[in-house]
């Protein structure tokens, strides 16, 4: 089921419903909903894949109990990588089979070998990624003894299948998510107010920016061949723009729909395109991936300690991983890598966290300086996407060198360029309204606080209007092929 | 609670729908004309799931659909209750695309009576054998439908093309259960046919025989696949005006598209062409049938149709 559609327009007010005037005396009976819930929303697209989850919750749970009554560290390891080797097989199974198996097939016949195998036709459960490491978290933090196994089913189950962030995160820690199961959660008029507001705001970015930024760049990046430097460059634009609308928009819908549960889940994105370098940027985008792979595969590395060489192949290893669990493709792998060599030199020179604060805090705008950080930073950001994007390594060179040519000074066009103001005017003030809060957990969490009621509404209802009659055609979130 | 489900009712639903009302109202106090819209996907979701192998299947562009009265051709087949006629020919399209839905699907209509003009070559269609055809998808385009042909706030065109100084020409369509179609317009017939000969006018500069050929063959390919079901495919080009058939027939191979259709094929393209684009007794523009003149060639079609199955 699709946030941005009506069969969610319609579901959302039933649970809730259901949720809080029914079910609410009883927590068990609550969290039961929540999974309830949780799977229709998941079988929605194809009810298949819902073994699959229920396998993975039956399995982490289990060596979850295991691992509480085991105090041999063997058994103890020897329980983990149960754990590991189930929820990675199936990621590695769905997701990449045939990715490594083209590559073998492709060695191979590079020295003169030939194998004869068959990809397979398979189908990527929607989200796979994204709960599979949820769950993850969960059995590592219980190995390192940093969290209780639950012996509560129910509540486990609605943590691994929590619908507003299963298909597309936030990436929960157990930590943080599971305890929240237990506590009887009371309405708050307050949170639910403010998880609305979040959810209108994460609607626009995905109907109005992202969707409509998508129909260009998929015109532009699908027909590249037939562009110039200019309107690749513009085409560019447009993907940078419609990923993070759609990404951080997604993040935005299902943390304001939690807060309608309840529920608080972690910030996901905290205005990445602000940021001064590498560095800042990646502490803002996708937030609960990167921390994840920080404290799950970074710091178990060594993180940044040990030698010069050590931080090295520790950065790359994080970047390019990062990049690999996006999808099986080499574009992606090269994304990372692209990354990891726009982050080295400020870890080297020990410069990767003089950014923490917000750029410009207190002020209207930033100074020259940090507008130009924040420009190369950003133009940095936007090269690397062509290869996000791309349909292959080939490809994005193709695209690159047409962009650093002389083309670049040609006058962009494509088809309906002339119907792309709207767009800018959209995006003109998306961008505005995104500076004004960047001090907040989302753009629109206080803009208008101190403004008269019916301003404020006029405002909010400007945005639902601008959904209705401005948004995109309809198109699935990005990363929920991921 | 209390005050969050209060917040919620007024702000989600008792200011929109006192500003929806609002809105409709004025427009309707303003007189704005409400544009008449084609039933692309709704028609679509209500006829394609009732084909079935006692189905004589009319498909092609707004001339087809606007010129077949399933109806009116049943009774001529002497009210044949064992076959349905379904009229899903629709604007802007050559039904290539619901041949293939057909096709994958291995659906087999008892005769398929696809329209041709050489124009067909450059419809883009609507991609009806990408949809899902259930109920609730049915339900959905129906509601969607309503709203265009009923509301302001969902169809905005009216507004806009009022404000442009623009007046739509079609004022109703009205739909029967087997996609036959009575439209009534506003009358402006002269600015109308302009309209069209300025659009034939263009299509005759621009035609592209490549277009066409690709469509021939995809024809081809198709007419020998539901042959292998005991469909038969038959060709209709409809009748035009004569300013029309002049500028459309250019590229027009007559004994080609006969082999095309292996003869099976009702040409009726001359049929009117001794009348000019202003004749509005039996054009509303120079290509489209009105009502009266629709019923009686779908009289005179089905009759010959009819001779035609006898025979072969």
């Amino acid at each position: 089921m699709l946030f941005n559609s009506i069969d969610f327009a319609i579901f959302l007010p039933i649970i809730f419903i259901l949720y809080w005037f029914v079910t609410n005396k009883n927590l068990t009976l609550q969290n039961f909903l929540i999974v309830v819930a949780s799977y229709i929303f998941y079988g929605w697209w194809d009810y298949r894949f819902l073994s699959l989850i229920l396998f993975s919750t039956l399995i982490d749970y289990s060596v979850g109990i295991r691992l509480a009554n085991e105090e041999n560290l063997t058994k103890r390891k020897l329980l983990l990588w149960v754990s590991i080797l189930v929820n990675l097989g199936f990621l590695g199974f769905f997701k990449y089979y045939n990715f490594f198996l083209d590559n073998f097939i492709t060695a191979f016949s590079f020295f003169g070998n030939t194998i004869k195998a068959n990809s397979l036709n398979i189908i990527l459960p929607v989200g796979i990624s994204f709960y599979t490491f949820q769950t993850l978290s969960y059995t590592i933090d219980v190995y390192k003894k940093k969290l209780e196994p639950t012996k509560n089913f129910i509540a486990f189950a609605a943590f691994v299948s929590f619908f507003p962030q299963l298909v597309a995160g936030p990436i929960e820690r157990a930590t943080n998510l599971l305890p929240q199961f237990y506590k009887k959660r009371t309405f708050d008029y307050n949170k639910a107010v403010d998880g609305l507001r979040q959810i209108l705001w994460g609607l626009f970015k995905k109907v109005v920016i992202a969707d409509n930024c998508a129909e260009y760049a998929n015109l532009i990046f699908n027909n590249s061949d037939d562009y110039s430097g200019s309107t690749l460059v513009l085409g560019t634009l447009f993907f940078t723009f419609q990923i993070y609308g759609d990404f951080s928009g997604y993040s935005d819908i299902a943390i304001g729909t939690s807060r309608l549960f309840g529920f608080n889940l972690m910030k996901n994105f905290s205005f990445p395109y602000f940021s001064r370098d590498i560095a800042e940027f990646w502490r803002r985008w996708h937030i609960s991936l990167s921390t994840w792979f920080r404290d799950y595969l970074y710091i178990p590395l060594g993180g940044s300690h040990g030698g010069t060489w050590r931080k090295v192949l520790n950065t790359f290893i994080i970047f390019i991983v990062s990049g690999f669990w996006h999808g099986a493709n080499w574009t992606f792998i090269v994304w990372g890598a692209l990354n990891a060599v726009y982050f080295l030199p400020l870890l080297l020179l020990n410069r990767n966290r003089q950014n923490l604060d917000v750029v410009a805090q207190g002020k209207y705008l930033p100074s020259v300086k940090e507008f130009i950080k924040m420009l190369v930073t950003f133009s940095l950001t936007v090269l690397a996407w062509i290869f996000f994007r791309a349909d292959s390594i080939g490809h994005a060179f193709n695209i690159l060198s047409e962009i650093f040519s002389v083309s670049l000074f040609k006058i962009p066009y494509y088809p309906g360029i002339g119907n792309v103001i709207p767009l800018f005017l959209f995006l003109i003030l998306f961008l505005t309204v995104e500076w004004l809060g960047r001090q907040e957990e989302y753009a629109i969490e206080k803009l208008g606080m101190d403004w008269r009621k019916s301003v404020r509404y006029a405002f909010y209802y400007g945005i639902i209007l601008a959904i209705m009659y401005f948004g995109g055609k309809e198109q699935q979130f990005i990363y929920f092929q991921f | 609670m209390k005050k969050f489900s209060y917040k919620i009712l007024v702000f989600i639903i008792v200011i929109p729908i006192l500003a929806i009302i609002l809105f409709e109202g004025t427009c309707r106090l303003l007189d704005i004309p409400k544009i008449s819209h084609n039933n692309i996907k709704s028609k679509s979701h209500d006829l394609i799931p009732k084909i079935d192998s006692n189905t004589i299947l009319f498909l092609g562009d707004s001339r087809i659909e606007y010129g077949i009265k399933p109806e009116t051709i049943n009774k001529a087949l002497t009210n044949n209750d064992e076959i349905n006629i379904i009229n899903l020919a629709l604007p802007g399209s050559n039904g290539l695309d619901i041949m293939n839905y057909l096709k994958i699907n291995s659906i087999y209509p008892k005769i398929i009576i696809l329209g041709y003009s050489p124009n067909y070559g450059r419809y883009s269609n609507h991609s009806l054998d990408k949809v899902t055809y259930s109920n609730k998808n049915r339900i959905e385009e129906k509601i969607k439908y309503f709203l265009s042909q009923n509301s302001f706030v969902y169809d905005t065109n009216s507004i806009e093309e009022y404000i442009n100084g623009k007046y739509p020409y079609f004022k109703e369509h009205k739909y029967d259960n087997w996609g036959g179609v009575r439209v009534t317009n506003n009358g402006d017939y002269q600015k109308r046919q302009l309209v069209q000969h300025n659009l034939y006018t263009e299509w005759s500069n621009s035609f592209n025989n490549e277009d066409l050929n690709n469509y021939y063959a995809v024809i081809s390919e198709y007419r020998k696949w539901f042959e292998k079901g005991n469909c038969k495919i038959f060709g209709l080009y409809m009748p035009v005006s004569k300013k029309l058939y002049e500028l459309e027939k250019k590229g027009y191979d007559k004994q080609y598209v006969h082999n095309i259709f292996h003869n099976n094929y009702f040409d009726h393209s001359a049929m009117y062409n001794n009348l000019s684009n202003n004749d509005s007794l039996y054009f509303y523009d120079g290509s489209h049938l009105t009502p009266k003149t629709s019923i009686s060639f779908s009289e005179d079609f089905g009759k010959e149709l009819r001779a035609r199955m006898n025979n072969k």
